[in-house]
């Protein structure tokens, strides 16, 4: 076979435009690309297809070459573009004069801009300020950089080009002052391959100076770093500059469901330096309130940093450097058969390849013109097709995918028509089904999750991936991707990707998510694989439920010291540690008033409670509570002790068991319980319920793994695996097995969930079919594992029943929410408060106190303009921490919300967190909180107390740290019923 | 175009989706996160095109259970009128959703003749013909002189100056049950009150928003809150026996409307009981000396009550009671959502959501239960066969 004619270097916009250039003019082109596609500057820019307006003073030219450009790009690849046209905006601060220069140059340069009432520019766009002097409209539009890249490759292959991702350019090899091959390597290592060559076009952006250098050329290109922050809505239609000189943080652009703010311009040593600071973000965010006054109110998904490569010859650097793009041939510098392609921006990209392979084809003597602005990039999706994929995708979004999709969408649509299950979103906030995913993951690279992400958009909305980056690799199992890392190894990748672009931004909103984030992945799933070094020895029986501790001194009970006012203590807060107070102070006669704001997450937790699975990295074995002498003197089990605690565990147990739910512990020296989870970790809990005990697992040599078609969050492959791997299971066999929905649940619209067969178990028929599913397992196996499914209120009677059954043991595993184990809890509890006489208010929403020196004589609550004011004789503060409200947080800033106790931060942001997502040491924002004395009132620095009559419980205290520590649950416990003891 | 806000405040969690009683029922409703916040960011996108938002009751338990505050049922009906947009509504919503207007119109027309002409096997036919299920509970008009009562209650003259109240009954406790409104006028004129009932106050409007006729409901809350707004200035107070009309002025105005398209600021509009603990609490009744009831009753906390975040003024209120024996039953949703569980293909979802609640009523062993929504006591009637009433209507009785 022979070598390509031309190997571009880059696969950016530029060189993915080169590459569609040549092959359409019969050129045999290969592209090689470091990352994957698109993983430079073509991705991390605003995604603006300029018109030309914001360059008409500076660069005339370049803004003449965006005006041409943004029509053709409009024309050959409508589906990279949302045509949402422009303002420029001059706010009431911004110099009027420059006004009057640029609407001149905008006519010189032959650019609409078209002036508009501000009045009616804000009736347009309601989030703009009131402050506007001047609109003029223009036709900037939004573009898809992945997109546009992507399909240009598409396009390029179809006409022969060949294309390796992943692959590093090591050597330019020269013959006679020509260019006579490159040497190339993989990712990873390995042998360096040589690839003979007559061109070599040096497209690599911002690291072109380094390719240059390769054939020891100098190519003076500087990478200038610019800020970008992407938000979680769209709250402008229109791409929105700001009219003036330009400057940092100018540009709005919507772009499907988010929209991307930015940028700045920071010269930087190096190419890959695309970190972000804290401060940067802070600074942009600053700027942008001018011409979007609530912009802080606004989620912020991510920070991201591109390169910008800019041709700076000259030393100009910054604003100042021409945005001009340069074609050099190197023959002048003595190399035949090299060109560099630089500067430039995005929407003149298809200009760029234009000019360059214009050069080369002189060069070939090849005489066949440019079609690339002729020609559709993608050919259209006939009607017929869009109808089908009207049935696949949902909600609305056919059209938006079929845009993704490119030419693909006619195999995504036959898969998913093949495989109806195959239509469940792996991603809800993007709406990525698993037909999609599956369809992108086989053009990956198997290198990374984010190959995955940017063809998709899976992981890039809402929830920033902590509910589909699991799903994401059980579906890489499912289809057998030959996958370069583990899954588990991907997963952690991307989350730790994601983190990087969250860090800078640790708080408010984005605090919030982290914090679920962790939940999911930390403290449930155990994916910082915090591992016994044995299985215990000793597994939960019907011996082995908590008895309680009698032990003298060991806290007070049921001595009514209550009167009979209305009520003695209002709790506020329904998550664990609310109830938990409740059930106490119930339990020792006292009225209590519990106040909820939402529904605590407990309903979406694993259900289990969790004592302590680790110090300080450290892992618990043996009697956790003999670890509480290595913890800080300020953490909360500190504060209680370990007699005090062990009573909480008894009396939780005591009181959900009477409930219907009997939570069991290791009968003997009490350690922690090893759950299977849905990521095929073990994850250490305290108490468990019948359900979940892993006995059987544990002694049995195959265990058969089962779930359910279409539910999409235990994959039964990925639990498996996960399971195999571990070397406590050295030797045992675990055998995935997937059952086929019951016919009532198929088909219905919504993805299926482990709540929806639980209820379904519990409805009459529910059980029989599913042993029928599971019998034929029974002979093969000696044990199950299953989701949470066995029912949401009798679920011991159901789990025995089964077992009795099938005559093996059958474990179920730990699920992401929205699991049932957590809902199980929940449900008990409210049945035990109920039962103890304890009074719920629920949504009610705690603003503010009322305080007379250092007491709380009444919580205030407002709705609507209308107030009440719920007074007792003391209070029991649980409101959570940044997830659950209880603490507020701004930049550099936490406080408790209701009596703003001010809370002692880090300094400096960047010391809120670790580099790394998943630390074994915690995060210092993880460990925030009220700090408090043994009675756990609130204290000030001096351990004076603040207020007599409060006491604080659960993950608002401050010095722990539920996600390393695996600890949420049992903190929420241990202090709700010490704070009970004590109200 | 409609009004778009905020759905940043939502984390994806899926706690409202575990709480929803319409996606326990229904794996047809995707689930209040996907069609609320979630599919908000695409309809901003310019996607209007779910079905499944179809599916809400708009019960609100999702804005109850939410963790970060987010008021999703808003999204979803919002979603619903951009999504029937363009497209017919059904006669059963428009049905529904005008019965205010029908109950204003049919103001001088006797009882029998109203409750015989809505109820007569050929109309239930017809009616089921329509929409509205055959097996679904109406509820029936009250005598006229009772509704013109209501309307214009008789003036009381009594010496000195007085507070005033505005009451703002509501279609259910204008039409169907005026006599809860007649308890609470007794009750507010022990009180020490003179009570209006204003002529402006039309029909809330929630009926229409739930049949996606946002149009019409936003004319009505440009006159209610015009009026609101009028008797706020003079320093009178609005209260409404009717915890879902009480929500709907009170906050879900300025959630569903712009304030360009309803112009008036917003005012606070009372939950009757809420108001009536507050007298309570102030020593302006006198609940002690009420005689004293041995009864056991159970008491229901409607949806919309709880959504109000006020607590559980009813149930706070019938304990102080002397004798009274209350149970909070605690148990979720009615399943009728107001008119939801009345309309076909929605009938066996009200009533499976419903039969949870129903079988805590039974098992707590009361002949009665209080509820402070009439469509609530007309569903636990539906249900149970036991007797219902407002709690006020309660203590109108004790304190005679």
């Amino acid at each position: 076979m022979n070598g390509p004619t031309v190997v571009i270097v880059g696969g950016g916009a530029t060189g993915a435009g080169m590459a569609r250039d040549l092959a359409m003019r019969g050129i045999f082109c290969l592209l090689v690309e470091q990352g994957d596609l698109c993983a430079g500057a073509s991705s991390r820019f605003h995604g603006l297809l300029h018109s030309g307006a914001r360059y008409v003073v500076s660069d005339p030219e370049a803004a003449r070459e965006c005006v041409s450009e943004n029509a053709v790009l409009r024309r050959i690849a409508p589906e990279c573009i949302e045509e949402t046209e422009g303002f420029f905006v001059r706010h009431a601060q911004d110099n009027p004069a420059w006004e009057t220069c640029w609407t001149s140059a905008c006519v010189r340069c032959g650019i609409a801009a078209v002036e508009l009432d501000p009045k009616e520019a804000i009736r347009m766009e309601p989030a703009l300020t009131s402050d506007v002097r001047a609109v003029y409209r223009v036709p900037d539009s939004a573009v898809d950089g992945f997109r546009m890249v992507c399909h240009n490759v598409m396009a390029a292959k179809r006409y022969g080009a060949k294309v390796q991702t992943y692959t590093r350019l090591t050597g330019i090899e020269t013959e006679n002052g020509r260019v006579s091959g490159v040497w190339t390597q993989c990712r990873g290592g390995g042998e360096k391959t040589f690839i003979p060559c007559d061109y070599v076009v040096n497209a690599a952006g911002a690291w072109a100076g380094e390719t240059a250098r390769l054939a020891g050329l100098d190519v003076s290109v500087s990478p200038d770093r610019g800020l970008l922050l992407a938000f979680n809505h769209r709250f402008t239609e229109r791409v929105i500059n700001r009219l003036r000189k330009p400057s940092d943080g100018d540009i709005f652009v919507p772009h499907g469901t988010v929209v991307i703010y930015g940028t700045t311009s920071v010269p930087v040593q190096h190419p890959d330096d695309i970190s972000v600071e804290a401060d940067e973000a802070l600074r942009l965010l600053e700027d942008g309130e001018t011409l979007f006054p609530r912009l802080r109110d606004y989620r912020i998904l991510r920070a991201f940093a591109g390169t910008r490569p800019l041709y700076t010859p000259d030393a100009a650097s910054g604003r100042a450097a021409t945005r001009n793009f340069v074609i050099l041939d190197h023959k002048e510098a003595g190399l035949q058969g090299m060109i560099t392609v630089t500067g430039g921006k995005f929407t003149s990209f298809r200009l760029m390849a234009e000019k360059a392979a214009d050069l080369l084809c002189s060069k070939l003597g090849v005489n066949i013109p440019c079609r690339t602005a002729d020609e559709p990039l993608m050919p259209r999706p006939s009607k017929s097709l869009l109808r089908r994929a009207r049935n696949v995708f949902p909600a609305g979004g056919s059209g938006l995918v079929a845009a993704r999709l490119g030419e693909g969408l006619e195999d995504v649509i036959v898969h998913a028509e093949q495989r109806p299950w195959k239509k469940t979103l792996l991603c809800e906030c993007e709406l990525v089904t698993f037909a999609e995913f599956e369809a992108a993951a086989a053009q990956s690279s198997g290198l990374s999750l984010g190959d995955i992400r940017r063809r998709t958009r899976m992981g890039m909305g809402t929830c920033q991936g902590n509910f589909c980056a699991l799903r994401a690799c059980a579906a890489l199992l499912e289809i057998d991707v030959p996958a370069v890392l583990s899954p588990r190894l991907m997963l952690e990748h991307f989350l730790e990707e994601r983190w990087h672009g969250v860090r800078p931004l640790l708080w408010g909103r984005q605090l919030r998510e982290v914090e679920l984030e962790r939940g999911i992945y930390a403290a449930l799933l155990n994916l910082d694989e915090i591992l016994p070094d044995a299985l215990p020895a000793c597994i939960p029986d019907d011996a082995g439920a908590v008895r309680p501790t009698e032990a003298p001194g060991c806290g007070e009970r049921g001595n009514a010291r209550y009167s009979s006012g209305r009520y003695d203590v209002v709790v506020v807060g329904a998550g664990l540690a609310g109830l938990t107070a409740a059930l106490r102070i119930a339990d020792r006669g006292g009225n209590v008033l519990l106040l909820a704001s939402g529904a605590g997450v407990i309903a979406v937790s694993g259900g289990s409670i969790d004592l302590l699975g680790a110090v300080n990295g450290e892992i618990v074995s043996g009697d956790p509570f003999a670890w509480f002498d290595r913890l800080d003197p300020s953490h909360p089990y500190a504060l209680i002790g370990a007699c005090e605690a062990a009573s909480a565990m008894d009396f939780i147990a005591l009181k959900v068991g009477e409930a219907g739910l009997p939570l069991r512990a290791l009968a003997k020296n009490r350690g922690n319980i090893w759950l299977p989870t849905a990521a095929g970790t073990l994850k250490p809990a305290f108490l468990i319920s019948p359900g979940m005990s892993p006995q059987g697992l544990y002694v049995a040599e195959t265990t058969a793994v089962v779930g359910l078609r279409g539910m999409k969050d235990f994959a039964p492959r990925l639990v498996a695996r996960g399971l195999s791997e571990n070397p406590l299971f050295t030797g045992k066999t675990f055998l995935p097995v997937i059952l086929e929905l019951p016919g009532r649940l198929q088909g219905g619209g919504r993805d299926v969930t482990a709540l929806d067969i639980a209820r379904f178990v519990e409805m009459p028929g529910g059980l029989d079919w599913l042993c029928g599913e599971l019998s034929p397992l029974s002979s093969k196996t000696q044990a199950l594992l299953l989701p949470p499914l066995l029912g949401l209120r009798d679920t011991a009677f159901i789990h025995e029943k089964l077992e009795k059954k099938l005559g093996l043991p059958v474990v179920e595993g730990v699920c992401p929410p929205p699991a049932v184990s957590g809902l199980r809890l929940q449900h008990a509890l409210f049945r035990a408060l109920g039962k103890a006489g304890v009074t719920i208010f629920d949504n009610v929403t705690v603003v503010r106190a009322l305080v007379e020196g250092r007491f709380c004589r009444g919580l205030v609550v407002r709705q609507s303009g209308i107030q009440r004011i719920f007074s007792a004789k003391s209070y029991i503060i649980a409101t959570g921490g940044f997830y659950g409200n209880g603490i507020a947080s701004q930049p550099g800033q936490a406080v408790e919300r209701i009596f703003n106790i001010p809370i002692s931060v880090p300094q400096y942001p960047e010391n809120w967190s670790r580099e790394r997502f998943f630390s074994r040491k915690a995060h210092a924002f993880a460990s925030l909180g009220v700090a408090v004395n043994r009675d756990l009132q609130a204290v000030d620095e001096e351990e004076e107390v603040l207020l007599h009559n409060v006491h604080f419980a659960g993950r608002i205290l401050q010095g722990h740290d539920f996600a390393t520590e695996k600890s949420g649950s049992g903190v929420a416990v241990v202090t709700g019923y010490a704070a009970g003891g004590k109200a | 175009m409609f009004h778009h806000f905020n759905p940043d405040e939502c984390t994806a969690c899926t706690v409202c989706t575990v709480h929803c009683p319409v996606a326990a029922a229904t794996s047809r409703f995707r689930g209040p996160k996907m069609t609320g916040p979630a599919f908000e960011r695409f309809r901003l996108f310019g996607l209007h095109d779910d079905a499944s938002v179809e599916y809400c009751s708009n019960c609100k338990n999702c804005d109850i259970s939410c963790p970060s505050g987010v008021p999703v049922s808003t999204f979803n009906m919002l979603a619903r009128a951009a999504y029937r947009k363009g497209k017919k509504t059904p006669p059963g919503d428009l049905l529904t959703g005008f019965s205010g207007d029908i109950g204003r119109f049919a103001r001088h027309i006797p009882a029998f003749l109203l409750n015989f002409g809505m109820k007569n096997p050929l109309s239930r036919l017809l009616l089921d013909a329509v929409g509205l299920d055959r097996r679904a509970p109406l509820p029936s008009f009250a005598p006229m002189s009772q509704r013109r009562r209501l309307a214009s209650p008789p003036r009381v003259e009594k010496a000195g100056a007085r507070d005033i109240v505005a009451l703002f009954p509501g279609c259910f406790v204008s039409y169907y049950e005026p006599k809860v409104g007649l308890d609470i006028i007794f009750l507010l004129e022990k009180a020490g009150y003179d009570v209006i009932v204003s002529e402006s106050f039309v029909c809330c409007g929630l009926p229409l928003l739930c049949g996606g006729l946002m149009e019409a409901a936003q004319r009505r809350a440009r006159r209610n809150r015009r009026e609101v707004a009028r008797l706020t200035e003079q320093g009178i107070p609005v209260i409404s026996p009717c915890p879902s009309c009480a929500l709907m002025v009170g906050k879900e105005y300025q959630e569903l409307f712009s304030e360009d398209n309803i112009g008036s600021p917003a005012g606070p509009v009372h939950e009757a009981t809420s108001f009536v603990l507050s007298l309570v609490e102030e020593g302006r009744i006198d609940v002690t000396t009420a005689r004293p009831s041995a009864e056991r009753f159970a008491y229901h906390a409607p949806c919309h009550l709880r959504a109000l975040g006020m607590g559980r003024p009813g149930f706070e209120l019938l304990r102080q009671i002397p004798g009274a024996h209350i149970t909070d039953v605690n148990a979720g949703c009615c399943g009728l959502a107001g008119s939801y569980g009345m309309k076909k293909k929605r009938y066996e979802i009200g009533a499976q959501t419903g039969a949870t609640l129903f079988s805590a009523i039974a098992e707590s062993g009361t002949e009665r239960c209080l509820s402070e929504c009439g469509a609530c006591r007309a569903g636990i009637t539906h249900g149970t066969g036991l007797a219902t009433m407002h709690p006020l209507s309660l203590l109108a009785g004790v304190l005679q």
